[in-house]
């Protein structure tokens, strides 16, 4: 009996436990379907192939190869673990041993994959003798290897963000290898959603521009674990017709989904015990137990606290008992510190993880048994992808999603059959927004002057009068040239719209050393003065947040408490785009300027989580200009008489709390994070005189979020009132509209007031 | 949907203009020059000038720079070139508009500066580049390697063509040798103000050349481009003078020592003729000058220290044990330098089979705080001396 067939048999056991189960799902083992090797395949590759153990290809492996081999775009969509990266690698590799001159290049969305990607890649070509040459082209590469990796290299491997700033725009040194770019591997391709995957489309758009400047027109092979619209997303991005590859033919274990929801604490309020708590001992059940378990947390902040509770459960443990070491890994640490991680749970020196969102992705970390989801990942798909990090191996794994208190939390593990039925988010991204494409025109114009007649974007000869206006490009002989001294791609980040970020210093004793960084905005919010900062568990104080310098200072401490900024935001419309009546309302679609102000933060013990005092912040507020759907409810618009239905005290509430959930529904509906969209609400708005709910896009510029909340509006309007309806609580709870909170003295039920709201609303249907 | 669009991309500027990058510009008035001061139009769009000066002393060091680069290049292959540029991060986007070369014509040096005027014009302007820019010469620049040479090859790539400096001689690395460790800075205009003694009137600031570019081509009047014009030039001309005080002092540094007239590092003037002189002649001259240096007393022990180490080096290599015994106990004795102990301590124990002596130069070396891996290697030494000197005692 193996470690986690006797620790499942003692949860099961376990009434406590299993009381808290709202579904034990289990998804049996699959078989496989086979193909031969290809029959044109060039006898070094099969050499190599069989030396590796493989003597046939999955199906979709065989199907991939087909189709690249006949000249197709595809997008290869089978779950992790299934023998993706052959189906990419065999086509690539029996092009360039044929056709030594031609070149590859594998964009993997971050840096820690592509070298990942590499050392598989290496070890293979080296056993075989393949004699391909394969680079590693990133921020990480030192100079004197560059060199060589541009004029040898036949794969490279390098991420978005280098070919976005340092390969196009240098395009004239990469002229050998776009010259002869035949294929482009776009891995992990359900990464380039919204802002990312806007940017993604851009920078696609910049190098088939620039290789076909050299006379390439390269192959594009898409591969993705999880995603609704696979062949959609794919053609967004590369923008050709693509053949769909979705039929997995290799076989995987049995696999245990359990949908966990906390035991109440006060079950009149409807609060529960904290996701961060629960993940622990859960945890700890499956460590102490010989689990190898990695825990996914939902911010920085969670995978510290989380993994300091694991470490500090197990100090007694394991003066008895084995050595478990259990580390925390997220954006912001150090490469070297997250290699390190890497490569300890890929030797097993590393038992277990807790991590954000950083290690959903295909990062080889070796074979983990259990995966935990503390709290909801946001959407369908990334809770597959997190809970495929468990069981790589083909034996019996387990993946446990923990509830938070969130009404999106709640409505999963409160309806399973919604959530192992519905189908992966589609993912979307929208290309020429105006932000975004314009930071990339600039780009473009960059790389190579641009005529007219160019059809990098529907509209780009009004955008490109408008960059002339402004003097920063030129017209000149059928053409506009760059003209200005600066370098556009160094302003442009991909990842979020602001490219500056903090560094994070550590100055105790008198040292200096980096320990990490974050984008400006939320540097405010999580790096002002006093404020606690936990990196791999240490705990640093903020001595000083120098912003114009994008400097913060750190030093370490030792308190037994952590720090949540208080954050109050205001709203001024700037001008509005569309008006329309719809839906019982009148909705405006326009844009906002959104005003961030960080005033005070709250100190909160460890464990207890008990508030235990407050702190004065003065950091300079942040503005956003971005787009916003603004319900407006008119006195004699259904809304309004709905909101005039109900008792005059309960308006302010009942509002209120339609944005809390709203804001926690919608992302189901419109396949973005809950952070990427924010709600705010007015009971007499200053723009429009009347009462309103705001629901805007969390980036500068807007990503399109707004305007698909107002496509949708009816339908994320009936499941909000389905949800709350539905709720078990009697006044409001987390789960629904939130807790009754006693500061606001209302005397009637919020709940009700917004269900009845609603339903006169939107109706009953 | 147009009106919508104007407005959203006037917001957008609005929003740029908030972040303090860039001052609004005018409006444009594109225009194209009718003449630039001197200049003579060789195309549309191109325009030359070539002033001529005597270069009589400039031919004799070109005609023997073999400590500099390979004799191969008669004076006349020699190219001394510059470029401005309308950016200083590099990359396709940013393009050479003046081109400056000096060649020498008998005694005479010619110095051709090239201006593009539009960037339509940039193919016929590359015609004439190439013509000036032939690829077998030997080219001078400063900083030109790692710049310059990138930028003109990029802008002959992106129009189609390829063309590439072969033979690159960049003043920048003989300079760093000499001067780093004496000046301020390694920049052309410092090593001007502190080497070769000329100030200019009115310098430009390197950010204002592209500025000054834009602005000449929104409005079309050639004045703002005066003074780029004349920095260039007198870039080139110190590039030629920088060339003839670096030949003079790896020629004969003896003199230079002596005058005293520039600073310069002493020891990498003679590292420099060790590594890259081809001959006998050299050599001899840079041991000359580094016993000058570590027995001149009145000079600053850390140089003499820096001169002993290299002229032990240089002696231990060619077996010239004696002569390396006198310079490393000089330093080991005079400044208690480490690496000469070491030395001095290794030739004793295995060329002079004096461990007695080899150890007591370890005891003195440890009377001070050492950095670990040389106290280690300082105990380890320790070690075996003291078990050679039992293992004798017993025989």
């Amino acid at each position: 009996m193996s470690p986690i067939d006797r620790v499942l048999g003692q949860v099961k056991d376990d009434s406590a436990f299993m009381r808290c189960v709202s579904r034990w799902q289990e998804i049996p083992a699959r078989g496989g379907r086979y193909a031969a090797l290809p029959a044109d395949l060039h006898p070094k590759l099969r050499t190599v192939l069989r030396a590796s153990g493989v003597e046939r290809l999955y199906s979709h492996q065989a199907e991939s190869y087909r189709w690249v081999r006949s000249g197709r775009d595809v997008v290869v969509v089978t779950p992790t673990a299934s023998g993706k990266t052959l189906s990419y690698n065999l086509p690539v590799l029996q092009e360039l041993l044929s056709r030594p001159e031609a070149r590859a290049l594998y964009l993997f969305p971050t840096k820690a994959l592509s070298q990942d990607q590499q050392a598989a890649l290496n070890l293979s070509v080296e056993r075989g003798e393949l004699g391909v040459k394969v680079a590693t082209y990133d921020g990480d590469t030192p100079d004197s290897v560059r060199v060589s990796a541009r004029e040898t290299g036949q794969i490279i491997i390098s991420n978005p963000d280098m070919l976005h700033a340092g390969i196009l725009p240098n395009h004239p040194k990469w002229i050998k290898f776009l010259g002869n770019l035949t294929f482009v591997v776009i891995d992990e391709i359900h990464t380039y959603r919204g802002v990312f995957g806007s940017h993604m489309t851009n920078v696609i758009r910049r190098l088939r521009r620039i290789a076909e400047f050299y006379g390439a027109d390269p192959t594009f092979i898409c591969c993705s674990a999880t995603i609704g619209n696979p062949r959609e997303l794919a053609e967004r991005i590369v923008e050709r017709s693509v053949e769909l590859v979705a039929n997995n033919g290799s076989p995987s274990g049995a696999k245990h989904l359990i949908l966990y929801n906390p035991p109440f604490v006060d079950r009149v309020q409807g609060i529960r015990r904290g996701v961060v708590q629960e993940a622990r001992s859960i945890a700890l059940r499956f460590l102490k137990a010989g689990v190898k378990t990695i825990v996914f947390a939902r911010s920085r902040l969670r995978t510290e606290l989380i993994a300091a509770y694991i470490r500090g459960s197990l100090e007694n443990f394991y003066t008895d008992d084995g050595r478990i070491r259990v580390e925390a890994y997220r954006g912001g640490y150090l490469p070297s510190e997250r290699r390190a991680i890497e490569a300890g749970l890929r030797d097993g020196t590393v038992q277990g993880v807790v991590s954000t969102n950083a290690l959903e992705l295909g990062i080889d970390i070796g074979g983990l048994d259990a995966a935990i989801m503390a709290g909801f990942p946001g959407s369908i798909s990334s809770s597959w992808q997190q809970a495929g990090r468990a069981g790589r191996t083909q034996h019996l794994s387990v993946a446990v999603l923990v509830a938070s208190s969130s009404p999106l939390d709640q409505y999963m593990v409160k309806n399973p059959q919604y959530f192992l039925g519905r189908p992966p988010e589609e993912g979307f991204v929208d290309p020429e927004n105006l932000h975004i494409l314009m930071a990339h025109l600039r780009c473009a114009v960059f790389e190579l002057p641009m005529r007219p007649e160019e059809t990098y974007a529907p509209t780009s000869e009004i955008y490109l009068q408008h960059l002339e206006e402004g003097g920063t490009v030129r017209f000149s002989a059928g053409a506009y040239h760059w003209s200005d001294r600066s370098y556009p791609a160094e302003a442009v980040s991909l990842r979020s719209a602001t490219s500056d970020n903090v560094v994070i210093v550590d100055t105790t004793n008198g040292e200096y050393a980096v320990i990490g960084e974050t984008d400006r905005p939320s540097a405010k919010e999580v790096l002002f003065d006093n404020a606690i900062y936990i990196h791999r568990g240490e705990q640093y104080v903020v001595t000083k947040l120098d912003l114009e310098n994008r400097k913060c200072s750190v030093e370490r401490t030792d308190v037994n408490y952590y720090t949540e900024a208080l954050v109050k935001r205001d709203i001024k419309v700037l001008h509005e785009d569309d008006t329309y009546d719809s839906c019982g309302a009148r909705l405006v679609v326009g844009d906002i300027l959104v005003r961030t102000q960080v005033a005070k933060f709250k100190k909160i013990r460890f464990q207890s989580h008990e508030n235990v005092g407050y702190g004065e912040v003065s950091v300079p507020e942040e503005e956003m200009h971005t787009r916003a759907l603004a319900m407006v409810f008119d006195d004699n618009c259904p809304a309004g008489k709905a909101l005039r239905g109900i008792d005059p005290a309960m308006r302010v509430p009942a509002v209120a709390r339609i944005g809390t959930l709203v804001k926690n529904v919608s992302p189901v509906f419109l396949l973005c994070e809950s952070s990427d969209l924010r709600a705010a609400e007015r009971l007499r708005d200053p723009h429009f005189g009347k009462p309103c709910l705001y629901v805007y896009d969390a980036y500068p510029g807007g990503i399109g979020l707004a305007e698909a909340f107002a496509r949708q509006i009816g339908t994320i309007l009936r499941a909000s009132l389905s949800l709350v309806r539905d709720c078990e609580c009697s006044e409001g709870c987390p789960s629904c509209v939130g807790p009754r909170d006693p500061q606001e003295e209302i005397d009637g039920n919020p709940k009700e007031a917004v269900v009845a709201f609603l339903s006169a609303w939107v109706g009953d249907s | 949907m147009n009106g919508d669009l104007y407005h959203r991309l006037k917001l957008l500027k609005k929003m740029r203009q908030t972040v303090p990058s860039r001052a609004p510009s005018p409006p444009r008035k594109p225009a194209m020059p009718l003449g630039v001061p001197g200049f003579t139009p060789l195309a549309d769009g191109v325009w030359s000038r070539v002033l001529r000066m005597p270069a009589l002393q400039l031919r004799e060091v070109l005609t023997d720079a073999s400590i500099l680069f390979p004799a191969q290049f008669s004076p006349e292959l020699v190219r001394f070139f510059d470029l401005e540029t309308t950016g200083l991060s590099g990359g396709a986007g940013t393009k050479v508009f003046l081109a400056g070369v000096a060649r020498l014509e008998g005694d005479t040096l010619a110095l051709e500066q090239l201006l593009l005027t539009e960037y339509g014009a940039e193919p016929a302007y590359l015609t004439a580049l190439a013509e000036r820019f032939p690829q077998d010469a030997l080219y001078i620049s400063y900083n030109g390697k790692a710049f310059d040479a990138h930028q003109l090859k990029t802008r002959f790539v992106l129009n189609g063509r390829t063309h590439v400096l072969q033979h690159h001689f960049d003043l920048l690395y003989p300079a760093r040798r000499l001067w780093r460790s004496v000046l301020p800075g390694c920049s052309l205009s410092e090593l001007e103000r502190y080497v070769l003694e000329t100030e200019r009137d009115q310098d430009l600031p390197s950010w204002e050349v592209p500025e000054r570019y834009f602005e000449f081509l929104r409005d079309g009047d050639p004045a703002v481009l005066q003074p780029v014009i004349a920095h260039h030039y007198h870039d080139i001309l110190s590039l030629t003078k920088l060339l003839m005080t670096v030949h003079a002092i790896l020629s004969d540094p003896r003199d230079w020592i002596q005058r005293e007239a520039v600073p310069f590092d002493v020891v990498q003037a003679a590292a420099w003729l060790l590594h890259r002189g081809r001959g006998r002649a050299e050599h001899k001259r840079a041991e000359e000058m580094l016993r000058q240096v570590v027995f001149h007393t009145g000079r600053d022990p850390v140089v003499r220290t820096r001169a002993g180490l290299l002229l032990g080096a240089q002696y231990k290599y060619f077996g010239r044990w004696t002569d390396a015994e006198g310079v490393w106990r000089l330093v080991f004795e005079q400044f208690g330098e480490l690496k000469a102990g070491v030395e001095l301590a290794k030739l004793l124990e295995h060329r002079r089979r004096d461990p007695n002596e080899a150890l007591q130069i370890v005891l003195a070396l440890q009377r001070h705080q050492r950095p670990p891996t040389a106290a280690r290697d300082l105990a380890h030494r320790e070690l075996r001396l003291r078990r050679k000197l039992n293992a004798s005692d017993t025989a």
